[in-house]
Parts: C-alpha cells; sequence; structure tokens
C-alpha cells in the first residue's frame, strides 16, 4: 500500500510540474475534498448498518449464521475467536447477497477481532474478489437502460474463479503467522 | 432484488421486538460506533482519494492505459476497457462513471458493454477495502493482500472477457 502509493503520487506530481503546475495543488485538495464529502455518506450508511448489527447481536442472528457456515469458516480463518466468526459470517452473507454496505462494517469489526495475519489478508482478498452471487447494482443500472442480454451467469462463473485464485494464493504465498 | 433489503431489516426489527430488545438504544450504540469507524477511516481515505485525482489530472491514468492497451489485447481485453480495469481498485465511483460512458457509447448490450458490466460485477474496490479493513487493524502493514488481489481480479477479467464471447 504504502509503496504504490508513493510511487504513483511522486510520479503524477513530476508530470504536472512539467505541463500543469497548478493542478499539484488543486487535485489534491479537490481529492480531500470528495474523501470528506464521501466519508459523511458513509457515515450515514454505516451508522444504519451498525445499528442493524448491533441488533442481530441482540437477537444472536449472528451466531445463528456462524454456526450455519462454522465449516467453511473454520477452514478459511482457522484459530479465531467465536466473536469473529460471529462478525465473518455477517460479513460473507450480507456480500453474497450484494448487500456490500452491510457487510464492510461487519468485515472491519471482524479484522479487528483477529489475531492471525493470514486470516485478515484472506478476508480482504475474498472482499475484493468479490462473492456476489446477484449483483445488484450493475444489474440496476443496465435494467433502466434497457438492457436485453443477461450478464448473471457470466459475473457468477468469474467471481467464482477469481475468488478461488485469490483463496488458492492466499494459502500458497502467505505464511502462517 | 428491491425487497431483500427491507424485509431483512423488518424482519430483524420484529424479531428485536419479540426478544424485547431495545431498539432504540441500539440505533444510538450504532451510530455512536459509525462515528468513531469514521474518525478511524477518514485519514485513509483522504490519502487515496488525493491520490486518485492527481492520478486522473497528470494524465498518468490515461498514459498506464495507452501503455498497456497493446500487450493486453494479445490476451483478449479490449483496449476500451483499460481505463476501467485500471480505476476499479481504486475507485468505486470512477469506475462506475466510466461503466456509464462505455454504455453510453457502445450501446448496454454490446460485447465491451458486457464485459464491462461483468469486470464490475466481479470485482471490488480492493485500495477501499484494503485501507478500510486494516484501519483499525494494530498491524497496518497488508503484505500481500493487495497484489493477491489485482492478480486474481485480473485473472476474473480475463475469464470475463472470455465468457462475454462464448455466453
Amino acid at each position: 500500500m504504502a509503496i504504490v502509493f508513493s510511487i504513483i503520487l511522486i510520479i503524477s506530481t513530476i508530470i504536472l510540474l512539467f505541463i500543469e503546475p497548478d493542478l499539484v495543488m488543486q487535485s489534491l485538495i479537490t481529492g480531500a475534498n470528495d474523501s470528506v464529502t464521501f466519508c459523511i455518506k458513509l457515515f450515514c450508511i454505516y451508522a444504519l448498518w451498525l445499528s442493524i448489527l448491533n441488533l442481530w447481536r441482540e437477537i444472536r442472528f449472528d451466531t445463528f449464521l456462524a454456526n450455519k457456515l462454522k465449516f467453511i469458516l473454520k477452514k478459511l480463518f482457522p484459530k479465531e475467536n467465536d466473536n469473529c466468526y460471529n462478525y465473518l459470517s455477517i460479513n460473507l452473507s450480507a456480500n453474497m447477497l450484494g448487500m456490500g454496505s452491510a457487510g464492510t462494517p461487519a468485515g472491519i469489526k471482524a479484522v479487528e477481532n483477529m489475531r492471525i495475519k493470514k486470516n485478515k489478508i484472506m478476508l480482504v482478498v475474498i472482499n475484493s474478489t468479490s462473492i456476489q452471487i446477484i449483483p445488484t447494482t450493475i444489474l440496476a443500472l443496465r435494467s433502466t437502460l434497457n438492457s436485453k442480454v443477461d450478464i448473471i451467469l457470466p459475473s457468477l462463473i468469474a467471481t467464482i474463479f477469481s475468488t478461488f485464485i485469490g483463496i488458492l494464493l492466499v494459502e500458497l504465498l502467505v505464511k502462517d503467522k | 432484488m428491491i425487497y431483500i433489503v427491507p424485509v431483512v431489516i423488518l424482519i430483524t426489527l420484529l424479531t428485536a421486538v419479540l426478544k424485547k430488545v431495545n431498539i432504540y438504544n441500539s440505533f444510538i450504540i450504532g451510530t455512536k460506533d459509525s462515528l468513531h469507524l469514521m474518525l478511524d477511516l477518514l485519514p485513509y481515505l483522504i490519502s487515496i482519494f488525493m491520490l486518485l485525482r492527481i492520478f486522473q489530472a497528470s494524465g498518468l491514468s490515461n498514459m498506464l492505459s495507452n501503455v498497456l492497451a497493446t500487450p493486453l489485447s494479445y490476451i483478449g481485453i479490449p483496449k476500451e476497457l483499460i481505463e476501467l480495469l485500471i480505476l476499479r481498485p481504486i475507485s468505486g465511483t470512477g469506475s462506475l462513471t466510466i461503466l456509464e460512458n462505455l454504455y453510453q457509447k457502445f450501446g448496454v448490450d454490446s460485447y465491451v458493454s458486457r464485459c464491462a458490466s461483468v469486470i464490475m460485477a466481479s470485482n471490488d474496490t480492493i485500495l477501499y477495502i484494503v485501507a478500510v479493513y486494516f484501519s483499525t487493524s494494530k498491524d497496518k502493514k497488508s503484505g500481500l493482500a493487495i497484489p493477491i488481489s489485482i492478480f486474481a481480479t485480473f485473472i476474473g477479467a480475463i475469464l470475463a472477457c472470455i465468457l462475454c464471447k462464448i455466453l
């Protein structure tokens, strides 16, 4: 992360120095501005979902889900505590249903409760390669434009395949610590 | 599809009532959690958004797509999709804008648009996920998380382009 950040930032600044020096300051500040707007939006979304997440914990819906998913969870994320598995089960099921905004706060809480670095990387990779069964946002966008062709099947195959590759690479390359 | 979220919320609320949970309290605590989370997140988001802006403003993202266009066309990825491929891991809204532009330019059911849809649907904003998930963790080093995610989603993109041709 740190390396990618520095490299892109330095190269971009050098390029702008030659073509449009004003833009260095301007684009960085616009970026900061964007992020604050985005953060306010996120705050509202997470306020709702963290509240619902609290309710799920109170009615023990998270333990119910974790029990159903225990086999997969223990395989993918070994040696973690129950609290972590509860959050993980919510994160994974929300993502599968295309409710990513509900899944992310649960994912953050899961990482907070994780002891093993490899498991954190595994969760990031599984979330990055997206495990959505139904890509709700894209489908909604396509239907407003009167799309006739379905993309659910290719999306599903591509998602399963990339997630599988991701899991495999984490298992092979990341050392257990 | 539009019923999933409201029904899930309704069932949650009704069960909470049955189990005599204080719903009002849960919402107050949830919002407080969200506030703390935002304080942890904001610095990470600011750096990503700054990076995104300067990346596009400097033309570096364009240059990168031009350089990558030829080698990637050999493995079956159309050149119109390169910019989307580069921006998808960095920015959710940015890549959605590109997708909409592709829909307008080529039509929603064209080969390019279908590939783009599948790529959008089968990937997520990697940098954002890494930043957010590691923001509250004590150990901030994400290790191989970014390279593995990018490689896996890239393989997914190649597969997406093949699938759209045959399906």
